[in-house]
């Protein structure tokens, strides 16, 4: 059972891409005969595509028309103008409910410590690793609705921020802070393999990448430690040459 | 709910909604072929609408099969940069909306004021 606020609870996915096979309405874990498990294929590599499913409490505005509305008003409480009965401004209230998404799911830190403590934001609690969002977030949650961003004003900044990330990082693996020591090395030496694995893919035919999947495969990972591995990755272009001498 | 739709098989989801015209009409205007093509329109496909003689008040929105966005989990950092764009695009499509829209079909949606599922 996940934990997610209500606003989270209503983005979706069309998971076909990384179930092919489909999967049990309930047990979701298991195929659609509800009982074979079924491992999802990474979303890295077979994207999909993310869907709003509620128009409940959404609201029509025609052109010219005054667009501050006056009702109870969106359902996530840690909007701040909505904990006062007074008109507001829908749209900025979406930019905070957004941003308030990629907090409580990427980092699960309240609002409540956002208003008091914005440092907070160095500190990721749920995944490390993604720090470039924090900008992102507080921008989206100014408390002040006519100080906070537009929606265009919001993807603006991300694309900006977007550009400035390394295309190398894509496929870092999101650690969780309460992972042990053994638990990271051997994740990350798998990860790092597989990173390894996708880059090769793309440098050699299928039957070298075959072979070279059976060897990182064959590794005990656990034994080498995520450095060794993430050497036999960066030694990539000597292995190139190699196999291209021969 | 979930069902199958018969003529494919295809496994789709059932929600009841109140004849409440604003909820439906907003999904189905965004499942228009038109808005249907358009990459940044991230509003749920209505596949189909009917209505239950026995339960009146309500009306049925047919809709793919989905599983929330975090379930499973996020992986590696790519498919977080893939989520933040996805969602934070379909602001393009209100914008664009706002823009070009004739008097009598401009939307514009707030469509993250929604009600948890069940509420």
């Amino acid at each position: 059972m996940k934990s997610r606020d209500c606003a989270g609870a209503n983005i979706m996915m069309d998971a076909r891409p990384i179930y092919p096979q489909g999967w049990h309405f309930k047990a979701n874990i298991c195929a659609p005969d509800g009982v074979t498990f079924v491992t999802p294929l990474a979303r890295i590599d077979h994207p999909v595509r993310y869907y709003f499913i509620d128009y409940g409490v959404s609201h029509r505005f025609l052109p010219g028309q005054s667009h501050f509305v006056l009702d109870w008003g969106g359902r996530d409480a840690d909007v701040p103008e909505l904990k006062k009965l007074q008109p507001y401004d829908p749209f900025k209230v979406d930019v905070f409910t957004v941003g308030n998404v990629f907090l409580k799911d990427f980092y699960q830190v309240s609002a409540q410590s956002l208003c008091y403590s914005p440092c907070q934001f160095t500190i990721p609690k749920k995944y490390l690793g993604l720090g470039f969002l924090a900008d992102l977030v507080k921008f989206m949650m100014n408390d002040n609705p006519t100080k906070r961003p537009s929606s265009q004003m919001a993807l603006e900044k991300w694309c900006k921020i977007k550009a400035g990330l390394n295309p190398t990082t894509a496929r870092w693996r999101l650690r969780k802070p309460d992972e042990t020591a053994g638990e990271r090395v051997v994740l990350d030496a798998i990860a790092a393999a597989r990173q390894g694995i996708h880059s090769l893919t793309h440098l050699f035919n299928e039957d070298v990448c075959a072979t070279l999947y059976w060897i990182y495969t064959s590794i005990d990972f656990s034994v080498l430690g995520s450095d060794v591995v993430a050497r036999l990755i960066l030694a990539r272009p000597s292995v190139r040459f190699g196999l291209g001498s021969q | 709910m979930d069902a199958k739709r018969v003529k494919d098989g295809a496994a789709v989801c059932l929600k009841a909604v109140y004849r409440t015209p604003k909820e439906a009409q907003i999904a189905k205007y965004f499942s228009s072929p038109e808005l249907l093509q358009e990459p940044t329109n991230h509003s749920v496909p209505i596949l189909d609408v009917f209505q239950d003689p026995s339960t009146p008040d309500f009306e049925y929105l047919v809709m793919p099969l989905l599983r929330p966005f975090d379930d499973p989990d996020f992986t590696v950092v790519g498919e977080v940069v893939d989520f933040v764009t996805q969602i934070l695009e379909v602001r393009v499509l209100n914008y664009h909306s706002a823009k070009v829209g004739t008097a009598n079909r401009v939307w514009h949606l707030c469509i993250l004021i929604i009600l948890p599922m069940g509420m």
